[in-house]
């Protein structure tokens, strides 16, 4: 601006500097706001169509079960005018065969093991916690955050949004987290487990755009637990032992090869490579918040029903841990 | 001839099993009075857990002025299966033998109490959960057995419940519960043997009764 005095052109040069900072700042938050909103649209538009086909085949389901069920009642009932046998007991003669028609024979294998007497091991440390008092802290910090926080705004986010909604959005979190589950089978050498990994996320995506767990229910050719692999797991397998306890802010439970395992999961997690940062962090935190209703009442049980929460906590992170490195 | 032969052997065959369907009428109960069987574990707890399920889904159970009848029988029937003196000496360890009678005693009682009602307030909450019972593993002896069972939610997780049982006083009754590969034992072990280091098995007890309090106040039933 030539006509201007230097002075106040420096004072409008300023003035536009905090215009642009401004601007971009809305520009971030819209961004936030309209990945959260296009996220719940396309979860709602979606599960809707398949959701509401879904539903109405169950009552149907359950009122086949409940007849089932009277119906085996009124077997055993027949059969043992005594008392109740355990159902296992009476799998033939049901009145709509022809007799001998199926024999069904109950598996009464009884394997022989070695290690169930294991009580006497003193003591049962699972896991080094040199720095307990530090994690202590950390316990009661993530305890306040996860009833008093988390909690609430889950409890929210469960009221304001519908059910399917919710499921939608769980299923496409666990497909958004295919290539961790698939790339960490392989490195773990279980190439049978992959190809079921990869098949449940063709037939996800294929069928529902990932919105419906359609591959749920299929038998698969060798058992995947649906937790699935990452890569702490991976570093387990290796021969990578726990390290020691740690209690990370917000995350909760980990230990140093679960950190690291930890870090090497962002690498293998889709929503880590989405530029800018506002739409990765934005759909992370929906998805991470719908996923809760798996979390919390665990805590909520495990807090109730121990006389030191954070022994509890400890020792079942590790048990699970060390149970999810060894299947 | 060809015939008659045949028909022979089928009034033979038909005797034979006649004479085997009596013998073994006769001899199976008396069998499995007199020796333990691993396979038997597996019909205890079921029965066990049916009868308990029944009581539980019995419209009488939400109604507060006919409830008391049935969690009465539930009671019996969980401390009938479960023998919480096991679960007790195998918690708190090796510790054990320093507790004197009347410790042992208490320590039993308030923490049977602490389970049964942390027990009732999750299967208060049954809605309908499938259990499948699995395999049986049972230790080279025959006199520890372990029953897997799964149960699987309402949303198509499966969860494995493992129940270990022993064979005392002629029945099969549970001394761990084994969750998602976490046994409830030494879990609870960790935590006494921690408390136990610093604190005397009064002060434990006295921790375990003001935890099976809390539990029964955040029951179901006492609006939670």
């Amino acid at each position: 601006m030539p006509g201007l005095k230097p002075k106040r052109e420096k004072s409008l040069r300023n003035l536009q500097k905090m215009v642009n900072k401004m601007l971009s700042a809305t520009q971030s938050l819209t961004k936030f706001c309209i990945t959260i909103f296009i996220g719940l649209n396309l979860g709602l538009f979606f599960s809707s169509h398949v959701w509401g086909a879904q539903d109405a085949g169950k009552p149907g389901i359950a009122a086949q079960a409940n007849a089932r069920a009277l119906e085996q009642a009124s077997i055993q009932s027949k059969l043992t005018p005594g008392g109740p046998l355990a159902p296992s007991v009476v799998y033939t003669e049901s009145p709509s065969l022809a007799p001998g028609a199926v024999t069904v024979r109950e598996n009464n294998n009884v394997n022989i093991v070695d290690n169930l007497d294991d009580y006497d091991d003193n003591p049962v440390n699972t896991i080094a916690d040199p720095i307990e008092p530090w994690n202590r802290f950390w316990f009661k910090f993530n305890d306040i955050f996860y009833m008093h926080i988390a909690n609430p705004v889950y409890r929210g986010w469960t009221y304001i949004v519908p059910q399917f909604v919710q499921t939608g959005l769980g299923n496409i979190f666990y497909n958004i987290m295919f290539p961790k589950r698939f790339i960490n089978s392989i490195l773990q050498f279980k190439f049978l487990e992959a190809g079921v990994e990869f098949s449940r996320f063709m037939m996800n995506i294929m069928g529902s755009a990932g919105l419906v767990n359609l591959s749920e229910d299929k038998k698969t050719i060798v058992p995947v637990d649906p937790s699935g692999e990452d890569f702490g797991q991976t570093l387990g397998k290796w021969g990578f032992g726990q390290g020691f306890y740690i209690i990370w802010p917000f995350i909760g439970p980990s230990s140093l090869r679960d950190t690291f395992g930890r870090i090497g999961d962002c690498f293998t997690d889709p929503l880590f490579y989405v530029y800018p940062w506002e739409y990765s962090t934005g759909s992370e935190l929906v998805l991470r918040l719908n996923d809760l209703g798996d979390v919390l009442p665990a805590y909520e049980d495990l807090r109730s029903i121990s006389i030191d929460p954070y022994l509890a906590m400890r020792e079942a992170y590790a048990s699970l841990r060390n149970a999810q490195v060894n299947r | 001839m060809n015939l008659q032969s045949a028909l022979f052997q089928r009034y033979i065959f038909t005797g034979a099993s006649l004479v085997l369907t009596i013998f073994l009428s006769i001899s199976s109960p008396v069998g499995s009075i007199a020796a333990e069987n691993p396979a038997d574990a597996k019909t205890t707890l079921e029965t066990a857990v049916n009868q308990i399920l029944t009581c539980i889904k019995n419209p009488d159970f939400a109604n507060p002025s006919t409830r008391d009848a049935l969690r009465q029988q539930i009671e019996a029937e969980v401390y009938k299966v479960f023998d919480f003196g096991e679960f007790s000496s195998r918690t708190v360890g090796p510790r054990w033998r320093t507790f004197n009678a009347s410790e042992k005693k208490r320590f039993s009682d308030s923490f049977a109490n602490l389970l049964f009602n942390t027990y009732l307030n999750k299967i208060t909450g049954y809605n309908g959960e499938q259990v499948t019972y699995g395999n049986t593993m049972a230790s080279p002896d025959g006199k520890l057995v372990e029953v897997r069972t799964s149960i699987t939610l309402k949303n198509g997780k499966k969860t494995p419940v493992y129940y270990r049982m022993l064979y005392k006083d002629g029945h099969w009754r549970v001394y761990d519960v084994i969750i998602e590969n976490i046994s409830l034992v030494k879990n609870y072990r960790t935590q006494f043997q921690d408390i136990l280091n610093s604190a005397t098995p009064d002060q434990l007890i006295a921790r375990v009764e003001a935890k099976a309090r809390e539990v029964v106040a955040q029951s179901p039933e006492n609006g939670k």
